[in-house]
Order: structure tokens, then sequence, then C-alpha cells
């Protein structure tokens, strides 16, 4: 007899979710996945000055704001076809390299770690009693480094302050550039705290999943997803048109280089739906429809080439060929996969960060001379450490017309499409079995991996 | 230091001594008041309604004391959904719970609007053992009753913020046109400096409810204009405006804020006394004023000169030593609250929206 397992929300996320799943002897058939608040922009962005975009769409998330930001901004700068000075270039990626970092720490010790080491007790909570397999000694540990990734993430937004004004929500960004340039005592202290967070993340964090790897082996046959996998470019090179991340996907067949174009939306499942029927371009718009039939999540879904894919640190360290990552072959797409990505891509980060330290010319250009223009449209794009953002806007009357900001949720939990496809965390569930649906970690685990 | 006085913590709050952190003083000084206390801390709740959850972010980077130490010898954090590690089954009845069991004496903390629109079905916050979805608005209204002090931490808490910005589908709004106006206190920002919500939260541990402003902000955070402490005031009162980033100058003309926000920013400095938006060039985009965001923006451009009504009435201190160019922002500032609802007596915010 099938079973429903409900659970609202699951917390410690950048949001929360709502998981439903239906099990037939424990193992679970089916999965729904998503967000039970409404969160969105686009309505609000209708009629604004452009400029302000860069501001509202970082309130999208409070971990993942700098990705908002670029993404905006780069929208901008390709209707005016603008590129930015070396300087700016820089500090954006020195910026997003930051947030990608504080989001892989955030992941690991808030939202993961507590599911594998026992770190409080509660009454009436799932996953909290039993197969905690790490001794004790190496708990300790664990438990003692996620507080202390606690205070390296305030030393990376202080890193982040340093360059940008404050964080979270950043405010050197601006259309063509940006504001400021780092002066000598910055950089010192930029080098100095990178230090810091170096020590911590090849001693504390290194060793942490090493030996999560060790004691859940089976956590790396787990959690597998849909297999299909997506990057934008980031981390622009030099050289125009080169990037540390080439924004690309991977289907069943092979790897291809993204085409922007091929970006559609999904709201069958959602509580979103389009204003003209049957539209499911970036540019909408949507409408919103609490009691639409089949709805169960807030999250306007992202296809590529309709089809579901998913974004994240596993995607930019498969499609970029990080050695661990790809060397793991099929057990990449799992559970410890996810984790391992995370860690490879905040190490090859580290380094990535003071080489663009070094690069930098402390009086170099701020801004390339350019307006925002009255009319055009454009899709800007970035990489934040949950996955990519996607920005759409068009521009009439130098005000925007249409706008739409989609992120991680909208690839990693698609809802269900119209034609029955489901997002990469619904398929991650689907096929686990439940060992005790009292306390179902298998799913926590899972759900909790991207 | 055995005993830490009102007016001692005051000024440690104010941000002059925050160079040192909110309280070189307090970690010690507060943290034995605890363990002395038999009954414990009073319990907070934290809950977060349509947001970002940068707030929650913000008060992760709270250097001084840093959160392990807020965590530990401060706040008896009873419930957060993004620090606390358990995944409770049923949210809504494990709050309640919690809330009958300190009934009046726990802390509410809000983070993000609340959406009114649809029977509150724009944010259903977890289901209860009956497998009932229950949406934020209930849980409020009901947690709401069993406390005296909630605190609206971020813009969109204390006032709508972002969440609340036009055209407003969801018709969010800020806590204080839901409940009992007299409980709430909003720490605006967008997100709130750590200390701000920290620091609130000690006050309220220690010494009960702080002053608050005609905005129910906490004084000692929010009485000066960011704009009579800003570095750059000279370049102001000289007539010298930056005319793109990077200039040297006052940033009023590329549309700096600062002449209608409230907030220590200049002298507190954010993230660890690292900066703040004015140091890196960029403008003020007025994030603790209640007229956030519809007023404020466009961020990027300078203040519009709305006539605004009655610039007499103002009752604060923005008025004081103004120029010309602020007189049209300090109409932004009227006219945002004249339309809103908010001049005019403060003890009875919710029956003016």
């Amino acid at each position: 007899m099938a079973e429903l397992l409900v659970i609202h929300p699951l917390n410690r996320g950048i949001r929360p979710i709502r998981l439903e799943v239906e099990t037939e002897s424990r193992k679970i058939t089916s999965a729904k996945a998503g967000t039970t608040f409404y969160w969105d922009f686009e309505k609000t962005l209708q009629g604004k000055d452009p400029l302000d975009a860069i501001q509202l769409t970082q309130r999208c998330s409070g971990i993942d704001f700098i990705s908002h930001a670029v993404a905006a901004v780069r929208a901008l700068e390709g209707i005016a076809g603008v590129s930015v000075p070396p300087n700016a270039r820089l500090i954006r990626n020195i910026l997003l390299a930051l947030d990608m970092i504080y989001g892989n720490l955030a992941h690991f010790y808030q939202n993961a770690v507590p599911d594998y080491i026992p770190l409080k007790t509660g009454p009436a909570v799932h996953g909290q009693d039993g197969d905690f397999r790490v001794p004790p000694t190496v708990a300790e540990r664990i438990a003692a480094n996620a507080w202390q990734a606690l205070e390296m993430r305030s030393l990376i937004h202080s890193m982040t302050g340093v360059v940008a004004g404050k964080a979270p929500h950043i405010c050197n960004v601006v259309f063509s550039g940006i504001t400021r340039n780092l002066n000598i005592a910055d950089i010192l202290k930029l080098k100095s705290n990178l230090g810091e967070v170096g020590r911590f993340v090849f001693n504390g964090y290194t060793r942490d999943l090493e030996d999560l790897e060790k004691a859940y082996p089976d956590y790396f046959d787990l959690g597998k997803g849909d297999g299909r996998l997506l990057t934008v470019n980031e981390f622009p090179a030099n050289k125009p048109g080169e990037f540390m991340i080439p924004g690309s996907v991977k289907t069943g067949t092979g790897n291809l280089v993204l085409d922007t174009g091929l970006i559609t939306v999904a709201c069958a499942g959602s509580w979103f739906e389009a204003a003209d029927s049957g539209n499911t371009t970036l540019a909408g718009p949507f409408k919103t429809s609490p009691d639409k039939p089949g709805g169960y999540s807030w999250v306007k879904g992202a296809l590529y080439d309709k089809k579901t894919f998913e974004v994240g640190a596993l995607a930019r360290m498969l499609l970029s060929g990080n050695s661990v990552t790809t060397g793991m072959g099929a057990r990449a797409f799992s559970v410890m996969g996810r984790f391992r990505a995370r860690l490879e891509e905040t190490k090859a980060l580290l380094e990535k960060i003071s080489a663009w330290i070094e690069e930098y010319e402390p009086d170099g250009q701020l801004t390339a001379e350019s307006e925002v223009p009255e009319e055009g449209l454009a899709i800007g794009a970035a990489e934040a450490s949950q996955g990519s953002v996607i920005h759409y806007v068009s521009l009439s009357d130098g005000r925007i017309e249409l706008y739409n900001a989609l992120d991680s949720f909208s690839w990693n939990l698609c809802p269900q499409t119209a034609d029955n496809n489901r997002g990469p965390m619904e398929q991650s569930l689907i096929g686990l079995t439940v060992a005790n649906p009292e306390s179902p970690v298998e799913v926590l685990r899972a759900a909790r991996s991207f | 230091m055995k005993h830490l006085s009102r007016r001692q913590f005051i000024k440690l709050c104010t941000a002059s001594a925050a160079a040192l952190g909110i309280s070189q003083v307090w970690v010690p000084a507060i943290g034995k008041a605890y363990q002395n206390a038999a009954q414990g801390s009073p319990p907070v709740l934290w809950i977060q309604g349509s947001a970002c959850n940068g707030c929650s972010s913000s008060l992760l980077n709270s250097v001084h004391p840093n959160m392990k130490e807020v965590l530990h010898e401060i706040i008896n954090l009873s419930y957060h959904p993004g620090i606390s590690t358990v995944t409770v089954r049923h949210l809504p009845d494990y709050l309640l719970d919690r809330a009958q069991q300190n009934r009046g004496r726990f802390i509410l903390v809000v983070e993000g609007a609340i959406p009114t629109a649809g029977q509150g079905n724009f944010h259903i916050i977890g289901q209860d053992s009956q497998g009932k979805k229950i949406t934020l608005i209930e849980l409020l209204k009901k947690l709401g009753e069993l406390t005296e002090t909630i605190v609206a931490v971020g813009s969109c808490a204390s006032f709508g913020g972002i969440s609340a910005a036009e055209p407003n589908d969801a018709e969010c709004v800020g806590l204080e046109r839901l409940i009992e106006v007299s409980k709430v206190i909003n720490i605006p920002g967008c997100p709130p400096h750590p200390d701000w919500i920290v620091g609130t939260l000690a006050h309220l541990l220690l010494f009960g409810r702080p002053e608050l402003d005609d905005y129910g902000r906490p004084r000692v955070f929010f009485q000066g204009l960011i704009h009579n402490n800003c570095p750059r005031r000279q370049y102001f009162d000289n007539s010298i405006f930056a005319r793109k980033f990077g200039e040297e100058g006052c940033l009023l003309q590329v549309g700096c804020k600062g002449p209608l926000a409230h907030g220590d920013c200049p002298t507190r400095l954010w993230n660890g006394a690292s900066s703040w938006c004015v140091n890196a060039n960029a403008p003020c985009i007025g994030c603790t004023d209640p007229s956030f965001p519809d007023l404020t923006m466009p961020f990027y451009k300078r203040m519009p000169e709305i006539q605004g009504p009655g610039i007499t009435s103002t009752a604060d201190a923005i008025g004081i030593g103004v120029g010309a160019a602020t007189a049209a922002g300090l109409a932004v500032h009227l006219a945002g609250n004249y339309f809103s609802g908010r001049i005019g007596k403060k003890n009875s915010r919710e029956d003016e929206a």
C-alpha cells in the first residue's frame, strides 16, 4: 500500500522547501519538491528604472545575492553591447568566487552536516535518531568545525565588505563596471583573510568531508538526480570569450555549448501560469495562480531544450573538467559527489582569487563609457554557489518592460512539467528506500545535497 | 565588570564604541548574568516570512560577539529556520507549544513580510499534526497573542520593504499592520546590521524594551540621519558633487538617499568595520526608511523634487541645518510617510493603515 510522507518545511537551506514522497514497501515511487511561499520580482520590476534591478534582484537570495547583481548588470550591459574594464571583471570574479566559497561552506556545515553528526537533539524531529556512523571523537571535531565555519562565513563577508561596501547585498557593482578600486590596505586584508579561510578549508573542511565519505560510502550511490547538467559562462578570463567555467550542458549524449536561447519556463506544477496561455518564453509575463489544479510550488521552473537540468557545483566541476570530480565517474552523481564537487570548487576558487588579486591594477579604470539603452532585450547569466542564475530583461522607453529572474531553484526544483518530467531534486528522491519512515534520513540527505 | 548598567550598555551600543565590538564588556558580563539566572533567559522563536533571508545571513556576521558567543551566552535561540539543526515534523505545533510553555515571556522574532492576499495562501509555513496546511499569517496571529515582545528584523518585517514594493501582488505588510503596535520593535535595514539585531535583543533581555523612535526603531541605533554623519558631508556643504562613480564628492547626484535614511552606518561600518555603502563610492539606497524601496527608487538617480505636505511637521532632527538640496529629500520622506499613513500619533499605527 502506498504511504505518503510529508516534510514541511525542510529547513536549513537557503529557502524552506516542502517535500512530499510516496512510498511502496518503503521505496519512494513519486516525489514532489517545491516552495510554499511566493517570492518573485517580475511584477515589481516592470516599469522601474533598469538600474534598480541590480539592487532589487539581489534580494532574491540572502546567500547568493552577488550572482543576482551580476546577472542583472550583465543583462543591461548585453543590451548596450559594452565590455567592462579589466578591474571590473576581476572585482566581479573575486566577489562571485567569495560568494561561492561562502555558499559552499554554508551548505556543507549548516545544511548538510547536521544530518550526519548529532549536533543537537530535540522533540519530534526528523532524522535525529540514528544512522550516525562517525566515531565520537571525529564527530566532536566536525561539530567544532561547524562553529568555526560560521566564523569563516563572517570573515568571507568581511572580505566582500572590503570589496563591495557591505554584505549581504552589495553596492559596488554598477552598470558598465564598479564604483571603487581596491587600495593596498584592502589587498593586504584580503590576502590575510584568504589565508585564514584557506587553512580552514584545507585542514578542517577537507578532513571533515573525507571522514563523512569514509563513513557513508553508500551515499555515493544515492541521490542521483537526472544526470543532465548545465552551467553558464562564469569567471571571464582576460582573453575575451574564455571562461573558467564555460557555459555548457551535459545531456545523455555528450557535452554541448550552452545556447541561452533554448531556455524556457515550465509552470505546469507551479502556482504561476503564463499570462498568454502556452507561452513558455523567458520573457513571460507570468501571473500568480495559487488555486491552480496541479500546482504545488511557487518555483517558476526552468527547462533547457525542453528538458530539466541540474545546476550547481557538481555541474560546474564536471563540465569544466575538474580532475577529482570527473575521476569519480558515475558516482559523482550522488549525495557525496555533490559534497565533493563543492569542496574541490572551494579549493580551486581560493587559488583563483589569489591570481585575480595579482592581476589587479590598483589605479585601473572603474567603468566603461556607456549608457543604458532606451530599448532592447537581453539575457544575463551568472553562477551562484547553488547554481546558475538567469535574468531576462526587456526595456522600453528607458524603463523595464518585462523581467524574469530564475535561479538554482528553477532548475533543481523545477516543478513537474506539462509532459510529466521531474526536476533533479525530485528525481534524486525517487527510488530511495526509506528504512525508517519515522526518521527518513535518506530523504533529508538527498534533498539537502543540492 | 560586576554590574552593567543600562546607561553603560547604551553607551557600549553606540557606534563610537563599536570599533571595540558591540561590547568588549558584555560577553563576560552578560554571559555571567545568564549563568547566574536560575531560569535562564527567555527563549527566542525566530520565524521567516516573505524574505530573501539575508537578515539571517547578516545576523551570522556578528563579530563582537561572534555567533557562537551570541548563541551560547546571550540569546536562548529556541528555534531558527536556518540555524536550528533539528528538522521539526510539525513546525506550527512545535512553535505554538514552545510559545504556550513560555507564555508572555518568550521573544518572537519575525524576519520577512507577511502576505495577506488570498487568505494568506501566498505563504504556507508548514503543516500541523492533523496534516492541515498552516499559513504564516495564521501562525503569526496565534504566536503574537502569546507574547508581549515581537521584534521585526529587517525592512520587510518592519514596514513591508521590498516584499511590499508596488504592485505588491501578495499584499505583503509589515508586522505593525497585523499586531498590536505596542508589542512591536522594528529593526529595519535591507538587511539590518548584526549589531542592531544582537544589541536590541540584548537590551530586551537585560533591561526590557529599548527606547523607540516614531517608527518603532531603537533610538540607540537609528536616531542619527545618515547624511548628518556622512564622512562626505563636507562635500555636500561645499557643493562638491560626484557626477559619476569614483569621483570625489557627495553622492547626492548619483542617487544617495542618505538625506532621508536613519542609521549609524557611517560610524558603525559593516562586516567587522570593513566598509559601508558610501565608502564603496556607492549611494545609500535608504534601506532603513519606511519608504524603502518604493520612494527610494530609482536608487541611482537623484531624489526627485516631490512636493510633500507639511515639511514643518517633522518630529525628529532631519530638518536641522539641511541645505536646499536635502529639502527635496525631506519632501520625499514626508510624502512617503504621508501616503503610507504614518504621520500622526504613533500609538495606533495599525488604525492608520
